[in-house]
């Protein structure tokens, strides 16, 4: 299985703020989620492989090239999708066209045309009139007018409505399909990925939680609540980010550290719990 | 086609919305000749007028958070601050060139006296004014952004005042500013032409050197 992209031990430190040893790959025709809270470092991650900042040491190949020394070969191959449209307001849907078919020489503007009517795009429409979702689908559409192999997106889904969510997805998941291309997918709403990602690359706080499949990081963890009176100190130290109420408690615990004798039930974390009860442990561990 | 070219072109995309405001602007340079009757005046306001502009693209860049797509582009970064440097002093040259014309043929309606030596000495001394204000802009949009280098906008109406400022101290009037020192002199047109070089390459290279070092 070829890797379409390799991060490995990617660092960079400001002043306020340090990513501290990456590593995850993205093999070719799959979906990775990027996950993690606000201000973790998924953008920083992002930025690295573009080389719109310069990491302080690690190195990142792209299509098997590295995307310092082969960059410009390299980003002919990925479309990148943010989170606000990076498009002057006043163009309209011919302009966009004039300003990317510049720069990819796979440009096609018969795919960039059929597209927009695909994505239901209105051609006369100038940029700022449309929507945060067609904007979205804009950026899509230029993507796979120049067939990129590696698709980006930073937080494409916030602030979008559920249903522009799930188009979005689907037109993921239709985009990944002929197993040549791949997408990183870097969000905070966890329950997107539920549905399409194949792999999970999680950060907290600038360090890597976890990277693998979706179901080892899903089944990696369980939920647990009880009785306070059964939460034992033996138990608290194997427990993440617990949260306790007046009459019990609830936390995140690894699977394979889930003890025997154990007095209540686990239940299956969602994505969701994990970040949620990992960055409270890392938080509580900061403050310490 | 060549990289810088196509920055160069892309940079154009940015500048359409505001070309009919900027060649309403460049009517003000023609009425400064009409009343004045003299090249120098109306031609230096045309360099400060389009030096004025070169914040259009910074603008326009950080209205609409599209550091992050020159970021992704496939170009070099010096392919990209190159283009600005062309897209910005190849709208200025030609509207110097454009606002020249109208002027000559304006002079000519007013039957006033007008040498070729005089109109190229003049297009010379303007280009070099439009050089300096948007040399010395360029690197600090870049530095500082349009937003927080707004101060860079004042470049060129300073250097306007201080030009104007300097040639009353040296030669007493601005009315009767002689451009005969510019004329007939190839010297002159070469050395002209080598200050513009040689600030264009300082300029550029110090920009390249602010991008190269700057995250996006």
């Amino acid at each position: 299985m070829n890797n379409m992209l390799e991060v490995t031990a990617l660092s960079k430190t400001y002043a306020d703020f340090t990513l501290d040893n990456i590593t995850f790959s993205l093999p070719e025709g799959f979906i990775m989620g990027l996950i993690g809270p606000n201000g973790s470092g998924k953008t920083t991650t992002i930025k690295s492989i573009l080389n719109m900042v310069e990491p302080d040491s690690g190195s990142i190949t792209v299509f098997g090239k590295d995307n310092l020394a082969q960059e410009q070969e390299i980003k002919r191959d990925i479309g990148v999708v943010f989170d606000n449209s990076y498009f002057v307001d006043e163009w309209n849907m011919a302009d966009v066209e004039k300003a990317y078919s510049l720069f990819y020489t796979g440009w096609s503007s018969k795919t960039y045309w059929s597209m927009l009517t695909k994505f239901r795009i209105a051609k006369e429409k100038r940029v700022k009139e449309l929507s945060k979702g067609m904007q979205m689908k804009l950026m899509l559409a230029c993507a796979f007018s120049y067939d990129a192999k590696l698709l980006i997106l930073d937080e494409p889904t916030s602030g979008l409505d559920p249903v522009s969510r799930d188009e979005l997805l689907e037109i993921l998941s239709g985009y990944i399909e002929d197993g040549r291309h791949s997408v990183l997918f870097s969000t905070h709403i966890t329950s997107d990925l539920e549905k399409i990602a194949d792999y999970i690359t999680y950060i907290n706080l600038g360090k890597m939680i976890f990277t693998g499949s979706k179901e080892d990081f899903v089944e990696g963890y369980r939920i647990v609540s009880g009785d306070k009176k059964n939460l034992t100190p033996d138990l608290e130290n194997l427990l993440i980010g617990v949260r306790t109420f007046a009459t019990g408690y609830e936390a995140l615990i690894r699977t394979q550290d889930v003890p025997e004798n154990m007095q209540t039930d686990t239940l299956q974390a969602t994505i969701d719990d994990i970040v949620v009860f990992v960055s409270r442990q890392a938080e509580k561990e900061a403050m310490r | 086609m060549n990289l810088s070219v196509k920055c160069m072109k892309l940079d154009y995309l940015l500048l359409k919305p505001y070309l009919k405001s900027m060649l309403l602007v460049l009517l003000v340079p023609l009425l400064i000749t009409f009343f004045t009757g003299t090249l120098f005046e109306g031609l230096s306001f045309a360099a400060t007028v389009m030096a004025m502009t070169t914040g259009y693209t910074f603008s326009v860049v950080e209205k609409n958070s599209m550091e992050r797509f020159y970021g992704f582009l496939p170009a070099k970064k010096s392919a990209l601050v190159a283009g600005r440097y062309l897209i910005i002093f190849a709208m200025g040259f030609l509207a110097l060139l454009i606002t020249l014309g109208v002027q000559a043929f304006i002079l000519r309606f007013k039957n006033s006296a007008l040498t070729l030596p005089e109109m190229i000495g003049t297009f010379l001394l303007c280009a070099i004014l439009f050089c300096i204000y948007a040399g010395v802009q360029i690197p600090g949009y870049y530095r500082f952004g349009s937003i927080k280098g707004k101060m860079f906008m004042f470049v060129p109406t300073v250097g306007f005042l201080l030009f104007y400022y300097i040639v009353r101290l040296l030669m007493g009037d601005t009315n009767g500013f002689n451009l005969g020192f510019l004329q007939n002199s190839a010297l002159l047109l070469l050395g002209g032409v080598g200050v513009m070089a040689i600030i264009i390459v300082l300029s550029v290279t110090a920009s390249i050197q602010i991008v190269q070092k700057k995250s996006v």
